[in-house]
């Protein structure tokens, strides 16, 4: 018998032998989840979009009302109208379809992610913000409680806490769980975990690693180490940060501002609550408040260093309400929930910065149950 | 509270995951998959990380499934993705360390075909680099032509064949060290 005969028995025996236990369809499918995420976050990161919001902010803005005199306010816009800047009822059926979104969401329970995956996110009820960490996932419930799962959907860690925010470079995220931060990878292991100060709450990455918390009502920009801490002038409660842009959004006495970290403020608006940067931090996602600050009138797209006005849509006055916080979907794209009013229609809408507006999926029915919730 | 039919064909946005897809792939994924973990078992030597490849690749085939036209290609692309995981092992950084597992490690696969010089060139394949290795078990365990290992692993048939005589060159020097190999040597049964 030759050696290569010699082998091929070798081998045939060898194979036989095995007799492997069956991989189920359900992890086939949870690892094709996986890797899709994987993908998703490589891809960004290869694009320099890493995500750079902070989230878990609720729509409603419990800001007081006063009668301060304030700075220059950035509320006008040179831009021509957006797309749609006519009023009155607006069907969402009628609204033209576009690509579907390139970044996961929560609807019904369910994470759907680009490529056709979807997946149950685990204990879903209640999560106003969510994003995959070390293959699983991070959730925040009612902006306050922080749930780690991991791949196979068991708890990890939970507790009250903060997050989720993405450090500049797009490769890390970080939140906070019963006072200690925690930084590591969407998909590979290792982590770094850091004692946060007693009483303080993160709030987001900044350039460097470094990040902004707050504690007694003052906000600190934080080391990377964690050790020192620098006093930012006023402006708690931040809102968001930029990672990339080294910019963050404060509340001031009736009004928000946009402040750089070297304490300087950009702008301030009492017609738009900043919610999240573009990962470029180029831009800003803006809504805007109506009837006593309780519902969003207008969702906006903001040049984050100046806050003039590139691109809106109306809600109220086509008769939509707010069904899911905008997001970036990348640099010039924001995604956010539309609801139908006087029915239970929703779907995820698309509003470019070049004033472009498109459905981004199919109108769905959201009877007794909450809307959208964008990945971070 | 259930959901009506209607109800669920609202909430599944455009462009999931079809039954039909799901159906197919799953059919698919029952039929070959003993194929896939015996020769990723092969291509690696170990039963962990050859269920660790396998479910990586039935994964992917399941998100490229759609992509796929021709389904009598499928095994073709199953194969090349499954070389291609087990040459990109040494990437993976969870390889490099030390598992933690709750029972004892797998006893050795025994089986009644297992003679000693099965078991001794079982020893040599495992010797292999991981190349040379993806080469053979192609070539002698799948009974692939050079061309089509060549296809597979996306290599030149001259490379093929290089990597065939270099471990064909390795076993036949090692039987002059291991006599169970030589036929003429064994004992008397």
């Amino acid at each position: 018998m030759n050696p290569e005969q010699q082998l091929s028995d070798a081998l045939g025996s060898r194979g036989k032998a095995y007799d492997p236990a069956p991989i189920g369809f359900e992890e086939v499918t949870r690892r094709a989840g996986r890797i899709r995420r994987r993908r998703l976050t490589a891809s960004i990161a290869a694009t320099g979009l890493g995500l750079a919001g902070v989230v878990g902010i609720a729509t409603t803005w419990n800001a007081p009302t006063g009668g301060q005199q304030i700075p220059p306010v950035a509320t006008g816009s040179v831009h021509p109208t957006p797309f749609i800047d006519t009023v009155g009822p607006l069907s969402l059926s009628s609204v033209k379809r576009g690509a579907a979104p390139h970044v996961a969401y929560l609807f019904d329970g369910r994470v759907y992610s680009p490529g056709d995956i979807d997946e149950p996110l685990p204990n879903p009820r209640g999560v106003t913000s969510f994003g995959s960490y070390h293959g699983g996932w991070v959730t925040v419930r009612n902006n306050e409680l922080v749930t780690q799962f991991d791949a196979d959907g068991a708890v990890v860690r939970s507790g009250p806490g903060s997050g989720l925010s993405t450090d500049a470079d797009g490769a890390r995220h970080g939140f906070a769980i019963n006072g200690t931060l925690y930084v590591g990878s969407p998909m590979a292991e290792g982590e770094t975990a850091i004692a946060l100060r007693s009483g303080s709450v993160f709030k987001g990455f900044v350039s460097g690693s470094r990040w902004i918390e707050e504690r007694d009502g003052k906000t600190f920009l934080v080391s990377s180490d964690g050790n020192k801490h620098t006093r930012m002038p006023m402006l708690a409660p931040v809102r968001a940060t930029s990672s990339t842009g080294d910019l963050y959004v404060g509340s001031g006495f009736d009004s928000v501002q946009v402040s750089s970290i070297d304490g300087s403020t950009k702008w301030e608006s009492t017609a738009w609550i900043p919610e999240s940067f573009s990962p470029d931090g180029t831009l800003v996602a803006a809504l805007s408040p109506s009837e006593g600050l309780a519902k969003v009138a207008r969702v906006a797209i903001l040049d984050a260093k100046t806050g003039q006005r590139l691109a809106y849509f109306r809600l109220t006055e086509h008769s939509l309400e707010l069904a899911g916080m905008p997001r970036w979907e990348d640099n010039s794209h924001i995604l956010f929930g539309a609801k139908q009013l006087g029915n239970s229609q929703v779907a995820l809408l698309r509003l470019g910065v070049d004033k472009s507006l498109v459905r981004a999926t199919k109108v769905l029915d959201a009877t007794h149950r909450q809307g959208f919730v964008i990945s971070d | 509270m259930a959901l009506s039919v209607q109800e669920v064909t609202l909430l599944v946005p455009s462009g999931s995951t079809s039954r039909e897809h799901d159906a197919d792939f799953s059919e698919w994924m029952t039929a070959r998959q003993s194929w896939l973990l015996r020769t990723a078992y092969l291509l690696t030597g170990d039963t962990h990380t050859a269920e660790d490849i396998v479910a990586t690749c039935l994964a992917k085939l399941y998100l490229a499934w759609p992509r796929i036209e021709s389904r009598g290609n499928v095994d073709a692309y199953a194969r090349r993705t499954l070389v291609n995981e087990t040459n990109s092992l040494w990437r993976r950084a969870w390889k490099r360390h030390e598992v933690i597992r709750e029972h004892l490690p797998e006893q050795p696969i025994h089986h009644e075909h297992h003679s000693g010089d099965h078991e001794a060139l079982w020893a040599f394949v495992n010797t292999l680099p991981t190349k040379q290795r993806s080469v053979v078990v192609l070539r002698y365990y799948e009974q692939l032509s050079e061309a089509e290992v060549a296809e597979v692993m996306g290599i030149s048939i001259g490379t093929v064949k290089s990597q065939c005589s270099r471990a064909l060159h390795t076993l036949r020097a090692g039987i002059h060290t291991r006599p169970e190999l030589l036929p003429q040597q064994r004992e008397p049964r």
